[in-house]
């Protein structure tokens, strides 16, 4: 069914692609951009979902309720499932586009595997999914696996001055890492252990990433490359890339002023009066630091509030 | 330790192991390569290279001693009287001393997998590499004598006559090498060349089966078509001559008999299950094994003689000697069944287990 419903067509596509261009790097890079625009959409309801659990988390009601019901698990789940009913936010909201996209993204990977086929087992296999009123297999397959220097079904390394350079595997590193950082949301208070995670991913995601573009075939590196650039694409687009995450002397700026919303807007005003923020409007950080010049000097630290 | 740093390193491996599962593991996945001689049957499968006794299926020896996850196999061996040659998924061809599976020499220069067989002639060995290119070795100790490159895979093990290399391609070229290495002609065919072109017995005709569904029959003097014969489906694996008859198979699974000279029809059978190995000899009759497990015996007029059914799947064409037919499956049973030349099951074995 997985085969049917998703790699065989997708397979189909980026043959077809390559049946147009002539090229499987390309075809590689069109098709990535193809799919992934194709779940932008998802992508979008994705962000915007993730933004308002973002905002609700600097609610003083919901950080309240964290302090209040913290040795209460089950009451704490209740007031939270409340706060969101009356809010009208879904929790899931921010899962489901993400899982919707996922299999089409592990597809997306699949297809491209599968297309390289480099054994006789596996352009068997290829040759038996294809849907010959779109393709001429015959005259298609095997598909040329060259690509600028690359051998797409080849570890890539790119010989400079006798010294083989895996440049596709650092890309991918400075990518990974950029993409990382620039989707990284804001710190948000009483959420070091997120903050924590996000850090550590930052740095084992581009590792991990590119150890696999290191050793796997180089088709699959081109594909990991072309994914991470259109995503830091499509962030700083839709305006939520964290660019301070990567400038540093932007964040050490804007750092002492995000420290003081977070401050402020932890504990600033009453629970009835406070608003959610508009998240498609306004940054999340910008409006916590407007609330907490006003009300850093009054304030207590949260601590003291409990 | 922190319990969030336990969430961390428990996230980041079963990141890691996700994402190895993506990875195809060996780069790519094959069927076993089989060889065999009098006595005894070589296979080359994932991380080894077994040598089995042939009466009895038992591993004599493997080679190399531990398993890796880069050095795989899946060429045929190519046999001879006292050394194994094959080629690895690491780039790399080696040299194995035929009694004891020791490493004789490794030649490392290639820039692609080894999935097809070699072929050797006094003393020099030419090996098909993923990259395109045909490596001439120095079959004493592995040194290159020269290369020869095409545009695509060389799966299709090259054939030797009359001092002239016919070497079938992915790049849909068929050439006709030199020995030392000098394209005499090429003649480009609108499919691949996957499976190894046969010769006639005075090497005048070359015949080729290719993927855009068709048999083809070359003039080895001048590379020109002699004739070429239509088939329903794409044409993969081995083919023979027998009595001036020329029998091969398609990918739907059928058998088809051809006239070497003339390429007319002769007779045609199906089996109703893909072929992708080809057509293995046994003396006074054929083997083909269907993608599905079946082997099906045949005499040289299409005449069904026996067949076998086995759990799992079959990629290469069988091999078989004066007394036993071999064959290697995946995602079944056992890796290597033995039979007689009646189809009495001998043996099964998967070496390693």
């Amino acid at each position: 069914m997985w085969q049917t419903i998703i790699i065989q067509p997708f397979t189909n596509i980026l043959l077809l692609i390559n049946s147009l261009v002539h090229n499987f790097g390309l075809s590689i890079i069109l098709f990535t951009i193809l799919i992934r625009l194709l779940t932008h959409p998802l992508t979008v309801q994705q962000l915007k979902a993730t933004k308002t659990m973002q905002s609700l988390q600097e609610d003083p009601r919901y950080i309240k309720m964290q302090e209040k019901y913290k040795n209460d698990k089950d009451k704490l789940a209740e007031e939270q499932m409340k706060l969101y009913k009356e809010l009208g936010i879904n929790p899931m909201g921010s899962c489901l586009p993400l899982l919707i996209q996922l299999p089409i993204i592990l597809g997306l990977y699949q297809s491209v595997i599968k297309a390289m086929a480099a054994s006789p087992l596996e352009l068997f296999n290829l040759e038996q999914i294809v849907y010959p009123r779109w393709i001429n297999a015959a005259n298609l397959l095997p598909l040329n696996n060259q690509f600028l220097w690359m051998d797409l079904g080849q570890p890539e390394r790119l010989t400079i001055f006798g010294v083989a350079l895996p440049v596709l595997a650092i890309l991918v590193v400075l990518t990974t890492f950029l993409q990382s950082k620039l989707v990284q949301p804001p710190a948000t208070p009483g959420n070091d252990q997120a903050a924590m995670v996000n850090n550590s991913m930052s740095l084992y995601m581009p590792i991990l990433m590119g150890f696999m573009a290191y050793s796997l075939a180089s088709g699959l590196a081109l594909y990991f490359l072309v994914s991470n650039i259109f995503t830091i694409g499509q962030y700083a687009l839709l305006g939520r890339a964290n660019w301070r995450n990567i400038i540093p002397f932007q964040k050490k700026e804007d750092a002492p002023k995000a420290g003081a919303a977070k401050a402020g807007a932890a504990k600033a005003v009453p629970a009835k009066n406070v608003q959610i923020v508009e998240p498609a409007k306004t940054p999340s950080s910008k409006t916590s630091g407007t609330t907490s010049s006003s009300n850093k000097k009054k304030r207590p630290p949260r601590k003291q509030h409990k | 330790m922190k319990k969030s740093h336990l969430l961390l390193i428990t996230l980041f491996i079963g990141l890691t192991l996700l994402m190895s599962a993506c990875m195809p593991g060996p780069r790519v996945v094959d069927a076993p390569g089989l060889s065999m001689d009098d006595t005894d049957v070589f296979v080359s499968y994932s991380s080894f290279v077994y040598s089995l006794d042939a009466s009895k299926g038992t591993v004599n020896w493997s080679y190399p001693e531990q398993a890796s996850t880069q050095i795989v196999f899946y060429a045929p061996p190519l046999v001879t009287d006292d050394a194994v040659f094959i080629g690895d998924l690491a780039n790399e061809f080696h040299k194995l001393d035929k009694a004891t599976g020791q490493e004789l020499w490794g030649y490392p220069g290639a820039e692609g997998f080894y999935l097809g067989q070699a072929a050797i002639l006094d003393g020099v060995v030419y090996a098909p590499n993923n990259d395109g290119t045909l490596y001439a070795l120095d079959a004493e100790n592995g040194s290159l004598l020269w290369t020869f490159k095409t545009g695509h895979y060389l799966w299709a093990q090259p054939q030797i006559m009359n001092d002239v290399i016919y070497l079938g391609s992915m790049d849909h070229f068929v050439y006709a090498i030199s020995l030392d290495g000098q394209e005499i002609w090429s003649k480009e065919l609108s499919g691949a060349v996957t499976g190894a072109p046969i010769l006639n017995e005075d090497g005048s005709m070359l015949f080729v089966g290719s993927l855009d569904n068709e048999m083809i029959a070359l003039d080895t003097a001048s590379g020109e078509e002699v004739w070429t014969f239509g088939t329903s489906q794409s044409v993969w694996g081995t083919s023979i001559l027998a009595d001036g008859r020329l029998i091969f198979t398609d990918s739907a699974g059928t058998v088809y008999a051809v006239d070497a000279e003339s390429g007319e029809a002769l007779w045609q059978t199906s089996t109703s299950a893909e072929i992708v190995g080809g057509v293995s000899s046994i003396g006074d009759g054929f083997v083909v094994a269907t993608k599905e497990g079946q082997l099906r015996a045949f005499d040289f007029d299409g005449g069904a003689k026996w067949e076998a059914s086995l759990e799992g799947e079959i990629y290469q064409a069988p091999v078989a000697n004066n007394d036993l037919l071999v064959t290697g499956l995946i995602n079944g049973g056992e890796l290597v069944y033995g039979f007689n030349l009646t189809g009495v099951q001998l043996w099964s074995t998967t070496p390693g287990k």
